[in-house]
């Protein structure tokens, strides 16, 4: 019996107004009603009946500033992730809904709750996109003039999650009890407290309720540094990243395989989901013009502002059409990963500043795809099939329209080549995936 | 009068699992929307009611899920009616704080409110060891006060009518009108603005329930509820009193604050077999859980308050006697048995009140602030 094909999985990241910077001018977008219940609902219920594997929700925890003042010619950051996802795990039944929290300002007991009550809560459908917070801006929201150092923020992180990690196995999946004419709420002997004492934390435990119905939530990991790489090697159970060409993608998948192995982890342990943002129509040409139509809305100052916030360089007084100054750029401040991807997007473009600021403001460092369902399933089924991802985390450019069309033009077209689901088969998000629940410490 | 509900597992009374319908995590979602039907301003989730030792006794449901994922999942849920969560300020950063309510007070178009735990439990603190706590009651104090101004002030850094989504122009929201707060205090510096717009009801409406001194003139600064435990008219009436004039001296308006006396109501058809019910609950706490209670009744106990034991026509009557006479200005139920007590107390207690005339009979607004009837604050900012 032949092998059944290798299966796509999808994540809908979300984005008030979309992912292009001028999504929120499209005219089918919704703009005044970004904060609003039924937007969210609608979003979530459209990803649902696309039988995505999971709801994403990126974080910011500064606002977007030009000169230190607030810079309103685009639309608002996403809400509370972790607020989010609990409102729309109300309005779905199946879709995983998966939160970005930093473990920088936050404490691993209290996180570890809220996570745990967002999988019960969902019925097992809870993710943890695990982050640390780099941006000074953010620090001096939570009471710090400057970031931690990296190295310090990922072995903050790594001890955040043994510390999580324990806690939701603190209790054993039979520790409830409910035996009323016993008197006996749960059994104390599938209780334990944790006391995990590091460097950054003293956490006694155990948790103050029951161990999620998944075990622990789906871990996901986003970083692209050395460390960050590192993390996600020894955690990550789903990875986004950006890759804008497959045979980086390949070799992004493959050491990251190889890394996982000196943790003792084999491949399929995780889901690696390149970003990918589709601009789909009928024909070529009409998706041609549509990217033409959302160039035009791009107001100059926003996409110069961006280009200059994405890669920690002043571009405002530099004539756009001079090209690139990629060297002057890497040499002023060492560029994080996604600044770097940029460059060399620009350098293999020959970008000029004006086109690397319509480049940023188009996908910023994800890859964008321009053109009809078939050609999108065509670059989907090579990039699976080369084994340059497990899927795609999709950013469409403007919501919900251009998510409407990928869930009823490009969904069937895959559904037909037999490389993604026709329906959930599972409940929760780790079955969606096609992960292992962890045991805990209390099994067998 | 103004009503709402606390809900706590399986019910406020530590043998009310045993009597409980609910399976082991109960359905919120059921018992919010019978709250809803029967017209109360909001329900309550935490504060958390149970220590490691009284969770490892085995004998007593002291679990206690997140309240503000659970908050989140009940807003698609439900309508009109407010929705309250618990959070502990002595671990908890006020930015993510203000930013959470912030944005469910919006996703719900209005019916968030926060219920501050200024609590600093020894049990919780060592979850949180490597933190260094306030070393006196003063500070703690302090930085619960200076906590609440910053998130008030997070709040108020859009203006209302920052987001114009103008297509046209281009200008999604006026940078004019989004303001950092630059605070710079003892225990916080936040530079802002947050990173969510200004809440619906301008800030979500602020409960609180510390009955210590201090927590009384932390109350009459910011509170907008308060959550009252006293055991007699007297006592309630001295309270509201003393409550009412801190509020004054701390230059507000009395009129602002709600207070609400904390009630758990042990009904039945009649007095008698009320009285049985109670008995009943009472002697079957298992003994292991009853020890673990017993050695944790030093730290200041949410399960304080009044308990009434008869009918619903007699509570009725107490309940619209006690507001008359000034005592507060009305109650916050917290049924010993959940979900099952909540027949009784909606289809017997709520309609005895309607018809008393001290309920209305339906919701008049839609925020919670429009059900307590408190105004909108203004936004400094905006002047």
């Amino acid at each position: 019996m032949a092998t059944p094909p290798k299966q796509l999985h999808f994540g809908l990241f979300t984005y008030p107004g979309g992912h292009h910077i001028a999504g929120w001018r499209h005219p089918s977008t919704p703009s005044s009603e970004l904060m609003t219940l039924d937007f969210w609902r609608n979003m979530a219920q459209l990803g649902e009946r696309g039988k995505f594997d999971l709801f994403f929700v990126g974080d910011t925890l500064f606002t977007r500033e030009k000169d230190g003042r607030f810079f309103g010619r685009q639309a608002f950051s996403n809400p509370d992730p972790v607020s989010l996802c609990s409102v729309v795990s109300a309005v779905t039944e199946r879709i995983g809904v998966v939160a970005t929290l930093s473990t920088t300002y936050h404490e691993p007991y209290a996180i570890a709750s809220k996570f745990a009550t967002l999988d019960h809560v969902s019925g097992g459908r809870a993710g943890w996109n695990i982050v640390t917070t780099w941006e000074d801006r953010a620090s001096q929201n939570f009471s710090r003039a400057t970031a931690l150092p990296k190295d310090d923020r990922y072995a903050r992180g790594t001890d955040f999650m043994r510390a999580c990690t324990a806690l939701w196995d603190s209790w054993g999946d039979d520790a409830m009890l409910m035996d009323r004419a016993g008197g006996r709420f749960l059994d104390p002997s599938r209780i334990q407290a944790v006391h995990h004492r590091s460097d950054s934390f003293d956490v006694a435990g155990p948790l103050r309720q029951p161990r999620p119905p998944q075990g622990w939530p789906v871990l996901v990991q986003a970083g692209a540094s050395p460390p960050g790489r590192r993390f996600a090697a020894q955690i990550a159970e789903a990875i986004f990243t950006a890759q804008t060409n497959m045979a980086e993608a390949q070799a992004f998948r493959s050491s990251t395989h190889a890394l996982m192995a000196e943790y003792g982890r084999p491949p399929e342990a995780v889901v690696i989901m390149p970003g990918l943002s589709p601009l789909v129509a009928d024909t070529e040409a009409a998706a041609k013009r549509l990217e033409e139509e959302l160039a035009e809305l791009v107001h100059p100052e926003v996409a110069i502002w961006m280009l200059s916030e994405n890669l920690y360089f002043n571009f405002y007084d530099r004539d756009p059409d001079d090209p690139m100054p990629i060297e002057e750029v890497r040499a002023s401040r060492t560029p994080t990963s996604n600044g770097e991807s940029i460059l060399r997007a620009c350098a293999r473009g020959n970008l000029t500043i004006g086109e690397a600021a319509r480049h940023v403001a188009r996908s910023r460092a994800h890859q964008s795809f321009v053109g009809t369902p078939e050609q999108l399933a065509d670059l989907m089924q090579t990039w699976l099939e080369a084994g340059a991802c497990d899927g795609f985390n999709l950013l469409p450019p403007y919501f919900p329209t251009q998510l409407k069309v990928f869930v009823e033009e490009v969904v069937p077209v895959l559904q037909r080549r037999g490389i993604y689901r026709r329906d959930y088969e599972g409940t929760t998000l780790r079955e969606h995936l096609g992960l292992k629940r962890p045991p805990g410490r209390h099994a067998g | 009068m103004h009503l709402t509900l606390s809900l706590t597992g399986h019910g406020f009374h530590p043998a009310g699992w045993r009597q409980s319908s609910a399976p082991a995590i109960p359905n919120y979602r059921a018992q919010v929307q019978r709250a809803e039907s029967a017209g109360l301003d909001a329900v309550l989730l935490g504060p958390a009611l149970g220590s490691p030792g009284l969770l490892l006794s085995g004998g007593a449901d002291a679990m206690q899920l997140d309240p503000m994922p659970l908050l989140g999942s009940l807003v698609p849920q439900s309508r009109v009616i407010g929705l309250g969560a618990s959070v502990f300020m002595s671990h908890t950063e006020p930015f993510h704080t203000a930013r959470a309510f912030a944005v469910l007070d919006n996703l719900s178009a209005g019916r968030a409110a926060w219920c501050v735990d200024t609590r600093q439990l020894d049990y919780a603190a060592a979850d949180f060891a490597h933190l260094p706590l306030p070393a006196t009651t003063a500070a703690r104090y302090a930085r619960a006060l200076e906590y609440i101004l910053v998130v008030k002030q997070l709040w108020d850094s859009w203006q209302d009518d920052t987001i114009i989504a103008d297509k046209a122009s281009g200008i999604f929201a006026h940078g004019t009108r989004v303001h950092r707060i630059d605070h710079a205090g003892e225990y916080f510096t936040v530079r802002g603005p947050l990173t969510a717009i200004r809440p619906r009801q301008g800030r979500p409406v602020i409960v609180q329930w510390d009955m210590s001194a201090e927590g009384l003139a932390l109350a009459a600064a910011t509170a907008d509820v308060f959550l009252a435990s006293c055991a007699t008219l007297e006592e309630a009436k001295a309270f509201s009193a003393s409550l009412r004039a801190a509020t004054a001296t701390a230059g507000r308006d009395p009129a602002e604050l709600r207070v609400l006396l904390n009630l758990t109501p042990i009904l039945a058809a009649t007095g008698p077999a009320a009285e049985a019910r109670a008995t009943d609950l009472d002697a079957t706490v298992p003994p292991a859980a009853a020890q673990a209670l017993l050695a944790e009744a030093g730290e200041d106990g949410p399960r304080s308050g009044l308990r009434f034991i008869g009918t619903a026509a007699a509570l009725a009557e107490q309940m619209g006697a006690w507001v008359a006479a000034g005592a507060c200005d009305g109650w916050n139920l917290r049924p010993a048995v959940l979900p099952d007590d909540l027949g009784p107390l909606l289809s017997e207690l709520v309609p005895a009140l309607q018809r008393a005339g001290h309920l209305r009979n339906a919701y008049a607004g839609a925020t919670l602030r429009e059900h307590l009837g408190l105004a909108r604050p203004a936004n400094p900012n905006a002047a």
